[in-house]
């Protein structure tokens, strides 16, 4: 039992100062509570980073030789993982960040300690800094034999940090839409997976045959910048490649800077907004 | 209570409406400080409603809650209910908690949550935990505990950060007998240091057993809302139970009962084949509970024992107002279908 000055001591910290100390708290929880996800995505990104430093050394025994420049070699890392990377990652935060609540019961919802938007928020930014963890130990990985092979590292490799880092913001955004309104975690992860790595891309190749619009809709086309930002502002931002007589086929590579940046921006605000709408009014089962 | 007992928590013309239904229908309760008030009704009444009301989880369509505050009652607002919420600690009906934690990590973060004194956490956790016996599984996971170690977990989380009020949804439903009096043990302890328990149950014997007060609700309308004592009283309906020792005929002593208590009884005397007792109704009058005895005893009955259960009692008057209720409440409906056809 406390006393009657600390329970004042209590009434005393209300108001901003304890709605940060709530999403702190709740933040820090969530991290804790993740920590095995956490170390097993950092060994699949570490798996997948030696996966590449075998293959490449297995090519430069071959006599492939080493890139002049260092950002190509930083360049052979990303190319083919960061995208999936991210969209594990993220998916697999995101998609329990609401929906575990209601799967399975734990007390938050129905009388809860703390409001739905603090506890959103405080969960929102903890699985976003874990997902930035894993990708930044990627970076970190690939900075590190860059520099072994060059002792140097190029600073586009930040840049395209930065971009990885806004493309995390948008495909976690994503997932946590369907968190708010799925009924199972697996469910909301699942159905994230499938639209980026199936339907997003079948609409996409569509889309190259009968129009040359910018497919800006498409998430996974905000992935490209996170690699095509190596080659510009110099790059092709599309090719166009005739297939047959009459018929072109138009293949953007990467969305501007500024595309990008709005377009990233605008999607994650809007998912993130209709989730929390969702998961204010969503009612226990 | 008595009359001059300090309100804790007041519902004034409280009303949940959804869409067509009215789940709360202009409720007026209060609630006493230091008391536990037991909440009954069958499912559907409007327990939960005006819990999540309480807890501002629910916006009242019309009506007002207060809960006191520095000695004065002060109207629940979404500017202040952080502020006076921190009063009250509350418990969901089945509580789940992450499988993977442990309840000093869970009652950490409650506790954090709630603003308690950060230095003080621990020795809090602690505490609670040993209060109700699970010292041994404090850094156990969740996931490994019984559903009655669950409940009791429950309840701590309600209670960590020290609230002066307790609003407790069920929570003794699905629990074994063990359990259940553990909780009902636990409850009069939180009772004993001075905290006030709004309760609401399904189960008619755990109130009896704990409550100064029950409230009966149904379809959303307060339908009594008192000590058993008085609605005991304003029903005038109670019943003694008399066990005999070695009755051979059941049929002869009955009747033998009978002739020598007609007049006090408001029914026949019916025989418990069960329970081996006489139940003897009469309208709850302790004089005429007394005179009873004093009769049975001077005509030599070898009483073993004489008493009016509280739980039974609670079990009569609860189903006396819901029936009444839903009857009112289907005659209503009924005058409401004709208003519409008339439409």
């Amino acid at each position: 039992m406390i006393k009657m000055e600390e329970s004042m001591q209590i009434k005393e910290n209300i108001g901003p100062k304890r709605k940060l100390q709530q999403i702190y708290d709740i933040g820090y929880f969530e991290i804790i509570r993740n920590f095995k996800k956490t170390l097993i995505l950092l060994i699949i990104a570490a798996v997948i980073f030696i996966l590449f430093v075998i293959g490449q050394e297995y090519q430069f025994g071959q006599g492939v030789e080493l890139p002049t420049d260092p950002a190509d070699f930083a360049l052979g890392f990303l190319m083919m993982s960061i995208d999936s990377l991210v969209l594990i990652s993220a998916t697999s935060y995101g998609g329990s960040i609401i929906v575990t609540d209601f799967e399975k019961l734990t007390g938050n919802i129905l009388f809860p300690k703390i409001s739905r938007e603090r506890l959103f928020v405080g969960r929102f930014l903890a699985n976003y800094l874990m997902n930035a963890f894993v990708i930044l130990f990627y970076y970190i990985l690939i900075a590190f034999i860059v520099f072994i092979k060059y002792l140097g590292i190029p600073k586009i490799l930040w840049t395209s940090l930065g971009w990885a880092l806004l493309y995390i913001l948008l495909i976690l955004s994503f997932t946590i839409l369907f968190s708010s309104f799925m009924k199972s975690t697996a469910g909301a992860v699942v159905l994230s997976l499938l639209i980026n790595m199936i339907v997003f891309p079948i609409i996409q190749s569509i889309l190259s045959v009968f129009s040359t619009v910018e497919p800006l809709f498409i998430l996974p086309y905000y992935a490209t910048i996170i690699t095509g930002c190596f080659n510009m502002p110099e790059g092709d931002r599309f090719q166009t490649i005739p297939i047959m007589e009459g018929l072109d086929i138009t293949l953007w590579i990467t969305p501007s800077f500024q595309a990008a940046l709005i377009g990233t921006t605008i999607f994650s605000f809007v998912f993130l907004f209709s989730a929390y709408l969702i998961f204010r009014n969503r009612q226990n089962k | 209570m008595g009359p001059k007992a300090e309100v804790i928590i007041e519902l004034k013309n409280l009303t949940k409406k959804f869409k067509i239904v009215t789940a709360v229908n202009n409720l007026n309760l209060e609630i006493y400080k230091g008391e536990i008030l037991g909440f009954l009704g069958p499912n559907g009444a409007g327990k939960t409603t005006t819990m999540k009301l309480i807890a501002s989880l629910l916006h009242p369509t019309e009506g007002e809650i207060f809960v006191r505050e520095n000695g004065k009652l002060q109207k629940l607002t979404s500017h202040n209910k952080d502020y006076l919420l921190d009063n009250i600690g509350f418990l969901i009906e089945n509580p789940e908690f992450y499988k993977d934690r442990t309840p000093r990590q869970l009652l950490t973060l409650f506790a954090k949550l709630k603003g308690y004194p950060r230095d003080k956490i621990e020795d809090r956790v602690e505490e609670i935990i040993h209060m109700v016996g699970l010292s041994q599984w404090i850094d156990q996971k969740l996931g490994t505990f019984s559903k009655g170690m669950r409940q009791k977990i429950g309840i701590l989380s309600a209670l960590v950060h020290d609230p002066v009020i307790l609003v407790l949804d069920e929570p003794q439903t699905g629990l074994d007998p063990k359990a259940r009096r553990e909780i009902r043990d636990l409850l009069l302890q939180l009772k004993n240091q001075g905290k006030t328990i709004f309760l609401s149950s399904h189960l008619l014997y755990e109130i009896a057993e704990i409550a100064d007060r029950v409230a009966i609700i149904s379809h959303g309308i307060l339908v009594a809302c008192d000590t058993l004592e008085n609605l005991e009283a304003q029903a005038k309906s109670s019943q003694i139970q008399v066990e005999l020792l070695n009755i051979n005929d059941i049929k002869n002593t009955g009747i033998k009962i009978d002739k020598l208590i007609r007049s006090f009884l408001t029914d026949p005397i019916r025989y418990n084949k069960d329970s081996k007792v006489f139940e003897l109704p009469f309208d709850g009058d302790p004089e005429k509970q007394y005179e009873i005895l004093q009769i049975l005893v001077e005509n030599k009955m070898k009483i073993i024992d004489f008493t009016v259960s509280k739980a039974d009692l609670l079990e009569s008057l609860y189903l006396q107002h819901i029936s009444q209720s839903d009857k009112t409440y289907k005659e209503f409906q009924k005058k409401a279908i004709k208003v519409e056809k008339i439409i």
